[in-house]
């Protein structure tokens, strides 16, 4: 699989993957892959559904381990890391989920305080609390706190899962299609990049549809039916 | 001949799943508040069911069996008979397989529904070692609190017997309880209480296998809580085999 891959800006690449491979069975999926997301980048990797896009993104946060090649993120080789240090790499990577990937059993406030108390992240219950409702109001939800993840509206959710990845801070931020929820407040879609005004980030997406790509400052096409 | 295989195949993904219980547990930074919770969510959610049914079983069986025992003029060692089957071998057995169908089936859909909708990815992500948060926790809750609910089981089921033995005739509370505790020896309690720790353990840990390897889709999520209660009853069954044997070898019969 061939990819393209304009360098803007050779300083201080937050991402950098040198010929990924993986394949599930005799299925390549990533064969080659090659890519430099640099700070403050806004990037978006556009394929067809089933190109290996997900595939890519759980790559870069070590839940999938690629037959081969490097993956650095923030200077550190995620595919050939200890798993504490790999816990303090993803202390600092937001990463929003296809399926937003809330916990059902949690409040809305239990779910953003997740992060914070999994990462050891020191702080009193006033500054763990005014980070939650800080992240909450990014997003527009601060009244959603108290309310279980089944009582909010799909493009709540979303929003929610968004705010979830604000709270461990200042690293890069992968995730999926945002989709195709309005809810109130206006479209999800925008949120990111309204985000990415108000808190500068390092952003990389994965999508389908070409339009949405192109709000990404940087686009880097998939070719074929995976990869 | 690939039944066969991915019985095989099955049968030794499940015991490396529980070695990785065992292996998991010593480790630092134990989730002792999760435990705690799972205790009173796994002990709360089956109460009610294990309390009503062991009540049941406990009339049931005496009415049962008391004009077997008339008609052979030994109806005075009714309260001992019951009670010596309902702590040996009814009250593990029938609490066992209730909590099979009631707290592995709610693991086993937890987890599955957890792992279709990516909740334990977010897990991973967070920091969490999920199979330290979702899976030890919940095996160590079951394997505790089973003996405990078929200790309160027993008493229930005898009361139940109370009930029952005064519906025809007519016996005293204290009279009841010395019948009952004069026959009843050590070796009637203590290896049916040790059993069910493996009962429970049995039964958290086929759940949480069931619910942790559910695929993709919401079909397996019904499919790996069904799965967790045939599993998990058919080997309550078949540690109690091997049980009654071991305890047989070891004069405890």
């Amino acid at each position: 699989m061939k990819v393209r891959d304009k360098t803007y800006d050779l300083n201080e690449p937050v991402i950098r993957i040198r010929d990924l491979h993986l394949a599930f069975g005799t299925h390549k999926v990533l064969d080659g892959f090659d890519l430099t997301l640099h700070k403050r980048e806004d990037l978006a990797v556009l394929g067809k559904s089933g190109s290996g896009k997900s595939v890519l993104i759980k790559c870069i946060i070590g839940l999938l381990q690629p037959d081969s090649g490097s993956i650095e993120v923030l200077g550190n080789d995620v595919s050939d890391i200890e798993h504490h240090a790999l816990d303090q790499v993803r202390a600092r990577v937001g990463f929003l989920f296809q399926s937003n990937a809330l916990y059902d059993s949690m409040t809305v406030r239990e779910n953003l305080e997740f992060p914070l108390r999994r990462h050891w992240i020191q702080l009193t219950p006033e500054e763990s609390e005014a980070m939650v409702m800080e992240a909450l109001g990014n997003v527009g939800l601060a009244e959603t706190v108290d309310l279980m993840p089944s009582e909010l509206s799909g493009g709540m959710r979303k929003r929610i899962a968004l705010a979830r990845t604000l709270i461990p801070d200042h690293g890069p931020r992968p995730h999926h299609e945002p989709g195709d929820q309005r809810p109130h407040g206006g479209d999800i879609r925008e949120v990111p990049h309204q985000l990415h005004h108000h808190i500068p980030r390092h952003e990389m997406r994965g999508t389908n549809l070409r339009k949405r790509g192109r709000a990404a400052q940087r686009q880097v096409p998939r070719h074929g039916d995976r990869g | 001949m690939s039944n066969i295989r991915s019985f095989a195949t099955e049968t030794g993904e499940l015991s490396r799943f529980a070695a990785r219980v065992f292996a998991e547990t010593p480790k630092p930074g134990f989730e002792w508040r999760e435990l705690l919770r799972q205790c009173y969510l796994v002990g709360n959610r089956s109460l009610p069911l294990v309390g009503s049914t062991a009540f049941i079983m406990g009339m049931v069986l005496t009415i049962q069996l008391r004009p077997a025992l008339l008609s052979y003029g030994v109806e005075s060692e009714l309260p001992y008979i019951v009670a010596d089957a309902i702590i040996r071998e009814i009250g593990p057995v029938i609490t066992g397989l209730i909590f099979a169908g009631k707290v592995g089936s709610g693991i086993g859909a937890e987890l599955g529904s957890m792992q279709v909708t990516e909740q334990i990815d977010a897990m991973e992500v967070s920091g969490t070692n999920p199979f330290r948060y979702l899976v030890v926790t919940r095996v160590m809750a079951t394997t505790l609190m089973l003996p405990l609910l078929v200790v309160v089981a027993d008493a229930i089921s005898l009361t139940g017997c109370f009930i029952g033995l005064n519906i025809r005739s007519v016996t005293s509370l204290p009279l009841f309880i010395d019948d009952i505790f004069r026959y009843l020896e050590f070796r009637d309690v203590f290896p049916p209480l040790v059993k069910t720790f493996f009962f429970g353990f049995c039964v958290g840990t086929v759940g949480c296998y069931k619910g942790y390897n559910a695929t993709k889709g919401t079909e397996s999520v019904g499919k790996s809580a069904n799965e967790a209660v045939v599993v998990a009853s058919m080997l309550i069954f078949l540690l109690d085999l091997v049980a009654v044997q071991v305890t047989d070898l070891l004069g405890l019969n």
